[in-house]
């Protein structure tokens, strides 16, 4: 089978979609996190602490480094997710396993923190975030998304 | 024959990436029940805005967390082999198959247009949103998509239906699965087509997922009858072998949970006809 025959024979799922755009999201959200924070970039310095002292006080340059390495690596990490996103949307299977395996993790992590910790989880701290999560889960390990993505392996 | 010795086989060969996907097919089903709870606890805090939440969490049990705690267990104990029902895409049984056909694609398609059926379009999202504005409209929409139900595995191959009175909610509707080659019912009789017929008698909501969908009327074999008496009209070469208790009466459900009451018949149109002969009515009874 070649290529062209395949792509006209697999639809893309619903579920695929709608896993895709959640993780989009999630990016999207990310960003607006960097950007508040480079928005009042002062307030976050103050927060970096080393050994129990405010490190702007002492080395201020020091501090800012932190926070922009900080930043940076978050940058990063949120361009690589949004490229896994764009291999889930193209129907392969790996990436669908490790987008399924982040959500996994983040969810067990919320969840360990609510039922040990006894966290509370409203619209004002992580609700949204973790709502956003379970669907991407829900949504990829679909068997809809299941049989998209193994149909395109084997096209391939 | 090789539909039934193909599926354990398939079964018992287990890869790690099908039981990764299982894993994270069961984990999701868990995660989504404690979403739930937590938008459940979340809307008890809200004054007015618990109309809207209520709207959404009404939304995630019944497309979500339903259907996916649904499909972990119905894989678990609902059969998968030829037990004369369909089952929905969550896995639940769905309508009776109460009517098979003999004779090729071409000729059953003629045969359905001349009795006044009309193909319905495929579920795409072009099809749903024209749902939507006729339903908004109040203008019929002939070609109206039916919903996915299973068999062999596999979704219906086409399916057909007639509108009463222009009303959306109310209409006749059969759906058509090409069997698998070399395949026979139950008893040995060879058929190239088995279908469900049912009459979609108002719209509501469904018992074991809460979705929106359509309500049957109980009485399928109404149905059945009228699909078959359209056709012979229709088309008067067409033989019919009715087999009298192909199952034994039963009452049961569908995967709406609406009522199902049937005798059993199951009638067999034959569409391999000598033009200009009247097709012949053969009723085959079993041993009493």
């Amino acid at each position: 089978m070649t290529r062209t025959d395949a792509r006209v024979r697999v639809k893309r799922p619903p579920s695929v979609l709608g896993g895709v755009l959640l993780m989009g999201v999630r990016a999207v959200t990310g960003g607006f996190v960097i950007l508040t924070v480079i928005v009042s970039w002062d307030t976050f310095v103050a927060t970096i602490v080393l050994n129990g002292d405010r490190l702007d006080r002492s080395d201020p340059h020091a501090a800012a480094a932190v926070l922009g390495w900080l930043l940076g690596a978050y940058g990063l990490y949120l361009v690589l997710y949004l490229g896994l996103a764009a291999l889930v949307f193209t129907g392969r299977n790996w990436a669908r396993v490790v987008a399924m395996s982040f959500a996994s993790v983040s969810i067990l992590f919320s969840f360990a923190d609510y039922a040990l910790n006894g966290a509370q989880i409203t619209l004002r701290t992580s609700l949204v975030s973790v709502t956003v999560d379970i669907l991407i889960l829900l949504a990829l390990s679909s068997t809809q998304a299941r049989h998209y993505a193994r149909a395109r392996r084997a096209a391939r | 024959m090789s539909e039934t010795a193909a599926a354990p086989s398939g079964r018992r060969r287990v890869s790690p990436g099908a039981v990764l996907d299982s894993f994270f097919f069961v984990l999701a089903g868990f995660a989504s029940v404690w979403l739930a709870v937590l938008l459940a606890t979340e809307s008890l805090g809200l004054g007015w805005g618990l109309l809207w939440f209520a709207v959404l969490f009404w939304a995630l049990l019944a497309y979500l967390v339903l259907p996916r705690l649904h499909r972990i267990l119905t894989r678990l104990y609902v059969p998968d082999y030829f037990i004369g029902r369909t089952r929905t895409s969550d896995g639940l049984l769905g309508d009776p198959v109460n009517l098979a056909v003999t004779g090729s694609a071409e000729q059953l398609h003629a045969a359905l247009a001349a009795a006044g059926w009309t193909r319905a379009d495929d579920v795409t999202l072009a099809s749903s949103w024209r749902i939507v504005t006729a339903t908004v409209r109040r203008r019929s929409y002939l070609r109206a998509p039916v919903s996915p139900l299973f068999l062999f595995d596999r979704v219906q191959d086409f399916a057909y239906q007639q509108e009463v009175a222009n009303n959306p909610a109310k209409r006749h509707h059969v759906r058509f699965w090409r069997c698998p080659d070399g395949w026979m019912l139950p008893g040995g009789h060879r058929v190239d087509w088995v279908a469900a017929g049912t009459f979609d008698r108002a719209v509501g909501l469904s018992l074991f997922t809460l979705q929106i969908t359509h309500k049957i009327d109980e009485h399928t074999d109404v149905e059945r009858d009228h699909i078959v008496a359209s056709i012979r009209r229709a088309v008067p070469e067409t033989r019919l072998v009715l087999i009298r208790d192909f199952a034994t009466g039963y009452h049961s459900r569908n995967g709406g949970g609406d009522t199902i009451r049937t005798d059993g018949d199951l009638p067999v149109l034959d569409l391999r006809t000598v033009p200009g002969e009247a097709g012949a009515v053969v009723e085959l009874t079993g041993l009493s």
